[in-house]
């Protein structure tokens, strides 16, 4: 049936043109349901509409962030929308706001639970561990904005790309081979107390040990502006390399403090430790010298087909607004989103156990170059390896330009993750 | 030896900045015995407005700093003329608590501002460094501990010699009988404020300017780790404040730089460290370093 | 030595509420019972009404019961003995985790990778309640030294350095903890009847975990509350209240001082355990950064917005504190003249903020009691309209 369907969505499409395809959206949806019939639902689906959840923080510390990603899975939602939808249905988003606070999470979650088919979007570390049991018991599809390798012990949980512990094995590999890092030298790991900087230097401490690196780690807090005292203790013992999972200001502190202080250190960062605003700050010079980022998903400027749409639908809807990578990871969630929905719609229902059965035997989704192929077939293993290795670069939109296109360093491979 | 002379010294550019935010703490505490929970987000509001006036409006760096903090001080005259001064002869704890609801709102509304973006507020030293017996250090951080000397000395040449400063020294000591004497408390309270959020901004400067590396949406929270300085130092002693700042700070580099060697704690205790210290002094003196004993007389 | 003060006000508690008092005192009872009863029959009424949102209300109310329980302690704390505390949270943390310990299997016998590395005591659940209640009560007796040397802003800021203590040991003490992932809660079970998922029905009405914690929770508040006036009317609150006006006059009373103070601070912790017991029970998985400087501010936000040092204000600002954001967030959609979530202007999510902030700022400048003056202002209002054709009875009355 989902060739069917995509044949006779390609023929519509170039027999009648754009605003055919708005009137077919519409003809489509009853056709739709008409070509499934009785198809058994969860909650928060009808006969013309599936709606999903976005719990997110648009208020609170982490509101960029998850303006950024929501926008992305808006826009993709309201181009499929537009397409007909996904089983002969509408998706609308239902988004509220916990402001980053874990009560207001928590009770949001219960009241959107019985009312959404599954969660396109859950944001904030902390949230995510209170509620990764309901989750379960809800049996509620969920992506998360975290690539933490630990999520992936919870089978409803949907990580979109490769987790931060192999973000940082393919980042230390790439340093290995191309930037002169070997074995016996020392790493620094500047990481965030929590989920994320953990996962992070865990991949850091995988990836020393098989190749007798020696790390030095630096924990740091949320609130810490000044990246003076880790980098300075790191250059005291001696590293050279200093890897880092913190957030963007952190890591642009830590990038030109070693500039300013000439000391001569090359920086890996996990993929949440940019934003391209960093760029118009002092920093540019020292970012753009030593920092690289090692991420699963494609740049704002990439050449991937799949960032070029996200591109020219974003700077469509959003003129006044600067671009960043949250954009295209929103996108591409949806687009896994609308993956799981076609599959479980192919398998014959849309309800949420069917939803899990037809996610775990999705072993390639293509999201055209958006994000890494993805294989979720494997349950509690990361759905991907590979990543690009991008480094600051002012004259692009988004701030950022391949260095190494998407590669999996041979420990990624057989990389078996602790996280079950 | 020369990572510790290092870390005290960073410790200390740090710690001046802490004054700054605590010496704001302890006049608004000193004129109203309120504490100020709207602090951060007056401090962000500040080099928000310094940011855009820098950038979007192209005005020199100096002059955006000097708008930058009359808007802070302006927003904290207007909390205190329209909100603090409503609530006169109430719970100090319910006056605090009010302050939340500012927060709260003024918080909100500089996140949705800023958004995405890490502003950065055109200073004129960006990331340069000086040179000092060896040691490394920011020239941003240079003209804090600079700034901060030179507006402490005239807070208390201020505070010690002019009239308005002895009637504020007297309010503090008694308010009742200083508002019998003639000094109009209400112009006290609302210089303290007004006084309090030109601070805030001006720490809100040196916060974001390098080695930070810009204003972003949790840089107001910052303002609350100067709350065990002003505790430290005795919340009714300015030069309390000044002390009490410099010891946090410089506590605070140390626990971080030294964190390979004080793993037995935890990692991340850089945060606790200012506690710690400050729990430690309150034992001794219950009242912080310089702050005044209270003396029962029955 | 609280514990045997605490014993003993214990075998006086009920009697003092019901009895000893006039008319009126019999009238406030029979309408506190009211809303007792009122209260218990909401689950029943949301089955009926709405069935598909009725586990957010009654979740809700749990969390509201919770923090009920909690602000009553620190209404004790800081409008009956004039101790300003901001370690609030700390406390409700310790009970939180200190029940979740000791009722979780002993360590190796879970299922789950996470239950190996986790340890517990594997103690009945209200036997945990009651360890974890008393726990809370050590730690804060373990703090009154520094409680009782301290005084007004001092004491706060340095309990305020015990929140963040707590939030380091929570994220490092992974074997108690979980760490920053946290660990799960076990359901309650008294004697055989267990507070879980597992579905109940009674007289042809289902009961769920949230409704079942419902009961659980009003019973504790109820507990709570009726213990707190009987405190305030004996010998301690007497002692207590007297400290709290002068610290001088007490001793000069013959009320020792220091021994009052940490009797204060441990007997207000003891509340904040028994609220973190509830609390861990309707998060089902509890994570550190739950118990943060957020909480213990609001905590005294609802103490504050409700009216200091009275106990049915602690519960009314509870209330107030913990649903006004919830239902902001929940129905700020519904906001007229605001900018689509997404963009730059001021969306739903922004307003709610505004509302929320405003409401604290506009209750506290223009109602001085708090919410529960504004509550009482209204039946004051419509009884003075009833009664002003018999001022005699008016009279009677007062």
């Amino acid at each position: 049936m989902r060739p069917r369907v995509r044949t006779w969505r390609s023929v519509a499409l170039a027999t009648t043109g754009v605003l055919a395809i708005a009137a077919c959206g519409s003809s489509g949806s009853t056709g739709g349901s008409a070509s499934t019939p009785g198809i058994p639902t969860g909650p928060g689906v009808t006969s013309s509409k599936i709606t999903l959840g976005v719990l997110t923080d648009l208020t609170g510390a982490f509101a960029a962030l998850g303006k950024s990603v929501t926008q992305g899975a808006t826009l993709y939602w309201q181009d499929q929308n537009k397409k007909g939808g996904v089983c002969g249905r509408t998706v609308e988003l239902l988004t509220k706001d916990h402001g980053y606070n874990v009560q207001n999470a928590v009770s949001l979650y219960t009241s959107m639970q019985p009312q959404v088919l599954a969660f396109q979007e859950l944001l904030g570390s902390p949230m995510t561990a209170a509620l990764l049991n309901s989750i379960a018991s809800d049996t509620v599809i969920t992506q998360p904005v975290s690539w933490s390798s630990k999520l992936l012990s919870n089978p409803f949980v949907v990580l979109s790309g490769t987790s931060y512990d192999l973000e940082m094995i393919d980042g230390l590999d790439w340093l290995m081979k191309n930037r002169g890092l070997k074995t016996g030298d020392k790493v620094g790991h500047i990481y965030l107390e929590g989920e994320y900087g953990e996962d992070g230097l865990l991949g850091t401490t995988t990836f020393a040990k098989a190749n007798g690196l020696t790390v030095v780690p630096q924990k740091i807090q949320p609130t810490d502006k000044d990246m003076t005292a880790p980098v300075q203790a790191i250059k005291a013992a001696g590293a050279k390399y200093i890897m880092l999972t913190s957030t963007p200001t952190q890591a642009a502190s830590a990038v030109s403090i070693a500039e300013a202080q000439g000391f001569d250190a090359t920086f890996m960062g996990n993929n949440p430790t940019f934003v391209p605003t960093l760029l118009s700050g002092p920093a540019k010079t020292a970012l753009q010298k030593r920092f690289y980022l090692a991420a699963s998903s494609s740049p704002f400027a990439g050449d991937a087909p799949g960032a070029k749409t996200v591109r020219d639908e974003y700077l469509a809807a959003y003129p006044q607004e600067t671009p960043n990578a949250g954009v295209d990871f929103g996108y591409g969630q949806a687009e896994i989103m609308y993956a799981i929905l076609n599959a479980a719609c192919t398998g014959g229902s849309l309800e949420r156990l069917a939803l899990l059965k037809a996610f775990q035997k999705l072993n390639s989704v293509d999201t055209q170059g958006l994000i890494a192929p993805l294989d979720f077939s494997k349950p509690g293993q990361p759905p991907a390896r590979q990543a690009y290795v991008l480094q600051p670069d002012s004259a692009l939109q988004g701030g950022l330009k391949v260095a190494q296109p998407l590669f999996a360093a041979p420990l990624a491979e057989t990389y078996k993750c602790p996280c079950l | 030896m020369k990572d510790f002379v290092q870390f005290v010294f960073n410790g200390l550019s740090l710690g001046s900045i802490y004054a700054l935010l605590a010496l704001g703490f302890v006049v608004i505490f000193k004129a109203t015995e309120v504490v100020n929970f709207a602090h951060g987000s007056i401090l962000a509001l500040g080099a928000y407005a310094i940011s855009r006036f820098s950038f979007n409006s192209h005005i020199e760096f100096y002059l955006a700093v000097l708008l930058g903090v009359a808007i802070a001080a302006l927003l904290a005259f207007v909390i205190e003329r329209g909100l603090v001064r409503t609530m006169a002869g109430r719970s100090v704890i319910a006056v605090s608590i009010m302050t939340i609801g500012v927060d709260l709102i003024v918080r909100t509304e500089t996140t949705r501002r800023i958004g995405v973006d890490v502003l950065t507020l055109g200073d004129p030293w960006r990331d340069g460094i000086v040179h000092v017996a060896g040691l490394t250090v920011p020239t941003a951080r240079v003209w804090a501990i600079v700034t901060a000397l030179v507006i402490l000395a005239a807070f208390f040449a201020w505070f010690k010699f002019s009239s308005f400063g002895v009637a504020m020294r007297a309010s503090a000591e008694d308010s009742e009988t200083a508002s019998l004497m003639g000094i109009r408390m209400g112009r006290i309270s609302a210089v303290a404020w007004v006084l309090a959020g030109a601070l805030a901004a001006v720490a809100g400067v040196f916060l974001t300017a390098f080695p930070s590396a810009g204003l972003d949406a949790s840089t107001g929270d910052v303002a609350l780790r100067a709350f065990p300085a002003a505790i430290l130092g005795g919340l009714d002693s300015t030069g309390g404040a000044v002390v009490g700042g410099l010891i946090i700070g410089v506590a605070e580099v140390l626990t971080a730089g030294y964190q390979s060697d004080l793993t037995v704690l935890g990692r991340g205790f850089d945060q606790v460290m200012p506690y710690v210290v400050m729990v430690a002094v309150l034992l001794v003196r219950p009242t912080g370093l310089f702050g005044t004993r209270e003396a029962t007389r029955v | 030595m609280s514990e045997v003060a605490v014993s003993s006000l214990e075998s006086a508690a009920g009697a003092a509420v019901a009895g000893g008092r006039g008319r009126s005192g019999r009238r406030t009872l029979v309408a506190r019972v009211g809303v007792v009863v009122l209260v218990a029959l909401v689950p029943l009424a949301l089955g009926t009404i709405d069935t598909e949102g009725q586990d957010f209300w009654l979740q809700a109310g749990v969390f509201a019961f919770a923090a009920m329980i909690a602000a009553l302690g620190l209404t004790l704390l800081v409008g009956g003995a004039g101790q300003l505390s901001l370690a609030h949270s700390f406390f409700v943390a310790i009970g939180a985790y200190a029940y979740t310990y000791l009722s979780s299997a002993t360590r190796g016998t879970g299922t789950t990778i996470a239950s190996s590395i986790q340890g517990g005591f594997g103690l009945p659940t209200p036997v945990a309640m009651v360890g974890a209640v008393l726990i809370a009560g050590l730690a804060g007796l373990l703090f009154s030294p520094i409680s009782s040397r301290l005084r007004g802003i001092y004491l706060g800021v340095a309990s305020l350095g015990l929140v963040f203590v707590g939030l380091h040991v929570a994220f490092n003490a992974q074997k108690v903890s979980g760490g920053f992932n946290g660990r799960d809660v076990p359901d309650f079970n008294l004697l055989g009847f267990a507070f879980d998922t597992s579905p109940l029905s009674v007289l042809g009405v289902g009961f769920t975990r949230n409704s079942k914690l419902w009961y659980l929770g009003l019973a504790c508040v109820v507990l709570a509350y009726v213990y707190y006036v009987n405190v305030l009317e004996g010998r301690p609150g007497r002692a207590l209240r007297c400290l709290r006006d002068s610290e001088v006059a007490a001793s000069v009373l013959g009320v020792n001082v220091v021994r009052y103070k940490a009797y204060a601070f441990t007997l207000s912790s003891m509340y904040a355990g028994l609220g973190g017991v509830i609390l861990a029970l309707a998060y089902h998985h509890i994570v550190p950064d739950t118990f943060g400087l957020g909480l213990t501010v609001s905590f005294l936000a609802m103490i504050v917005i409700g009216g200091l040092g009275s106990p049915g204000g602690a519960l009314v600002g509870a209330l107030f504190v913990t649903a006004l954001p919830l239902l902001l967030a929940k129905y700020s959609d519904s906001l007229p003249f605001l900018a689509p979530t997404g963009s730059g202007g001021v969306t739903a999510a922004v307003a709610a903020q505004f509302i929320y902030g405003a409401a604290v700022i506009l209750l506290l400048v223009f109602e001085p009691g708090g919410v529960a003056a504004l509550a009482r202002r209204v039946p004051r209002l419509a009884s003075r309209l009833r009664r002003s054709p018999h001022s005699s009875t008016q009279k009677e009355a007062a």
